[in-house]
């Protein structure tokens, strides 16, 4: 088991339990993420704390195979129906305690949260805290904790349950399957309750949609938007190919930023404000507004910005850019947006993907995916900087004149603005204080 | 890329399908509740001595003695068609009942015999489309 996720378990024997899985599977069962056991519970009973609880570990195990795809593979999501019921261990409890613990998906790594919480009168599970793991890991993790479990089961002589039948199905999984499986897991769906119909048009857009850009596109629909926004793909690609311009320059930039620039292990808005920070530098533009079309294009060395025009055809908008670069160096980026600030924002995002992971097709999406925060981070900061926000001297408070006025210098949104001054800790603005 | 041939069912949501007014009746008339020891912190249907686990919800003591009622809770629950679509054997593994703003669980512990343990459920544990009408 590795370090940062550990599981202790040690069988008891429980005669006087009803049902022969949950019988057979009683165990102390103690769970560590970091150096915190997050089963730590506060027992009103003995008026101590102690780091196990005594359940069943059938329950929880059968939920983890359930929710298998999409609690590795579906990115954060919190506003889609019953992302919870999918992402916290909790609701595997079968009337046993156990703690509130989120397992959601950052690609290359999973968070793990925990928060205190009483479910019961005389039992409460104390601390809160959150810890970001590596995704293999944590897969290990669950295997060797699932498989313990099925040992168990094996061992008294319990065969042909849900949980051992649903394990084996995914042991099974092959490659292509496995990539429907984990397509229908960033939609946030479960890839065996998928109709029919649906699964020709995930699997149309999988042949379709370039597999570079399959974990962004995705992680950012709908299930019922599958197939139509295969199309926004297929439209905006065309659509670029005959306005392609040359992206030497940006390609040139590429080549010659930092090898670690972005390092993995660090949050993904870290290395965007960090990818941000060093192309201003590199480009002595120190933290001057960049208000216009022009000025970014000059910074760059473009003739202009290689931005079109596109138009969504899915019901629920997803995509906000996407960008393509040949091996030629000849590119461009197709956006939704209607309006400057959008627009140049969404190319922001589009140029951050361009420097940090040179692909021959970018999506910049609606999705919470580790890339496309690193992208919001990247462009927030080169069109926003902190530090001439800093500059600006503005109160801790700030009121919407002054947040207006800086939008309109830097030409960017005032929603942008709000964000690069929370999170840097600059101020806050009269609205984001209820 | 290739689709999975595999389907199952939802394991937690009601389900679509109840079946016939004949198929409920015939399953509700032989499932029944037993309860379960680790659940009761006083003498119960479900046995003496009770032998509560600390780390387990423990059942209301006003039911302790009240086995027949939280029978016909499980039989209106099948009856109503507020069960789950996973089934074992010929029961499902869930069967749901609603008592104002309390919904209690039951859960499928004998596969052959239709017996069931239960307990109660938060609200953001409930079932999907489970409604307020359970009279």
């Amino acid at each position: 088991m590795r370090d940062d996720f550990r599981l202790s378990v040690e069988w008891e024997s429980i005669s006087a339990s009803e049902g022969d899985e949950i019988r057979a599977t009683w165990a102390r069962f103690s769970l560590l993420v970091g150096a915190y056991p997050v089963t730590r519970v506060l027992d009103a009973n003995t008026k101590s704390y102690r780091d196990h609880i005594l359940i069943p570990l059938y329950p929880i195990a059968e939920w983890l195979v359930a929710h298998w795809w999409q609690l590795l593979y579906e990115p954060q999501a919190p506003w889609r129906p019953s992302y919870d019921r999918r992402h916290n261990l909790r609701f595997g409890r079968e009337g046993y305690l156990f703690p509130d613990l989120w397992v959601e998906s950052l690609d290359d790594t999973v968070q793990l949260t925990w928060r205190a919480s009483d479910l019961s009168d005389t039992v409460a599970f104390v601390g809160s805290g959150s810890l970001s793991i590596s995704h293999e890991d944590v897969r290990q993790s669950l295997v060797q904790w699932i498989e313990l479990v099925i040992s168990r089961l094996e061992q008294a002589d319990i065969q042909d349950t849900f949980l051992q039948r649903e394990w084996q199905a995914i042991e099974q999984v092959d490659g292509e399957e496995k990539e429907f499986c984990i397509a229908c897991a960033r939609m946030g769906m479960d890839p065996y309750q998928v109709p029919k119909a649906l699964a020709e048009q995930v699997v149309h857009a999988g042949r379709h949609v370039p597999t570079d850009c399959h974990l962004e596109f995705f992680s950012a629909l709908q299930l019922e938007d599958v197939a139509s926004a295969a199309n926004d793909v297929a439209k905006a690609r065309d659509g670029l190919a005959c306005q392609m311009v040359d992206l030497s320059s940006l390609a040139a930039l590429a080549r010659g930023k930092p090898k670690d620039i972005t390092v993995a292990g660090t949050e993904p808005w870290e290395q965007g404000y960090r990818l941000a920070a060093w192309l201003r530098q590199r480009l002595d533009a120190r933290s001057d507004p960049l208000p216009d079309d022009a000025h970014l294009s000059r910074l760059l060395s473009l003739d202009q910005l290689p931005i079109h025009q596109s138009y969504e055809t899915s019901r629920h908008h997803w995509l906000d850019a996407l960008a393509e670069c040949n091996d030629a160096h000849l590119g461009g980026v197709m956006t939704a947006s209607p309006h400057p600030t959008g627009r140049r924002f969404a190319f922001g995002r589009a140029l951050c993907e361009m420097l940090a992971d040179p692909c021959a097709t970018t999506l910049v999406t609606t999705a919470r995916t580790a890339r496309q925060k690193r992208n919001r981070a990247f462009a927030a900061e080169l069109l926003a900087p902190a530090e001439w926000l800093r500059q600006q001297h503005l109160d801790s408070y700030i009121d919407l004149d002054a947040l207006q006025s800086s939008a309109q210098a830097l030409g960017v949104s005032e929603h942008v603005v709000s964000r690069q001054l929370q999170n840097h800790h600059i101020g806050y603005v009269a609205w984001d204080v209820a | 890329m290739r689709a999975t041939r595999r389907h199952r069912p939802m394991r937690r949501q009601l389900t679509g399908q109840p079946g016939s007014d004949e198929y409920r009746q015939a399953m509700a008339q032989r499932a029944h509740y037993v309860g379960s020891v680790e659940h009761k912190d006083v003498p119960s249907f479900a046995g003496n001595p009770p032998r509560p686990r600390p780390d387990a919800t423990i059942c209301d003591r006003s039911l302790s003695h009240r086995q027949a009622d939280i029978t016909n809770w499980l039989r209106h629950g099948i009856l109503n068609g507020h069960f789950g679509t996973l089934m074992e054997g010929d029961f499902p593994r869930y069967v749901w009942y609603q008592d104002n703003e309390r919904v209690y669980e039951g859960r499928l512990v004998n596969r052959e015999q239709g017996a069931y343990k239960g307990y109660p459920l938060e609200s953001d544990e409930w079932p999907e489309g489970l409604g307020v009408d359970n009279a």
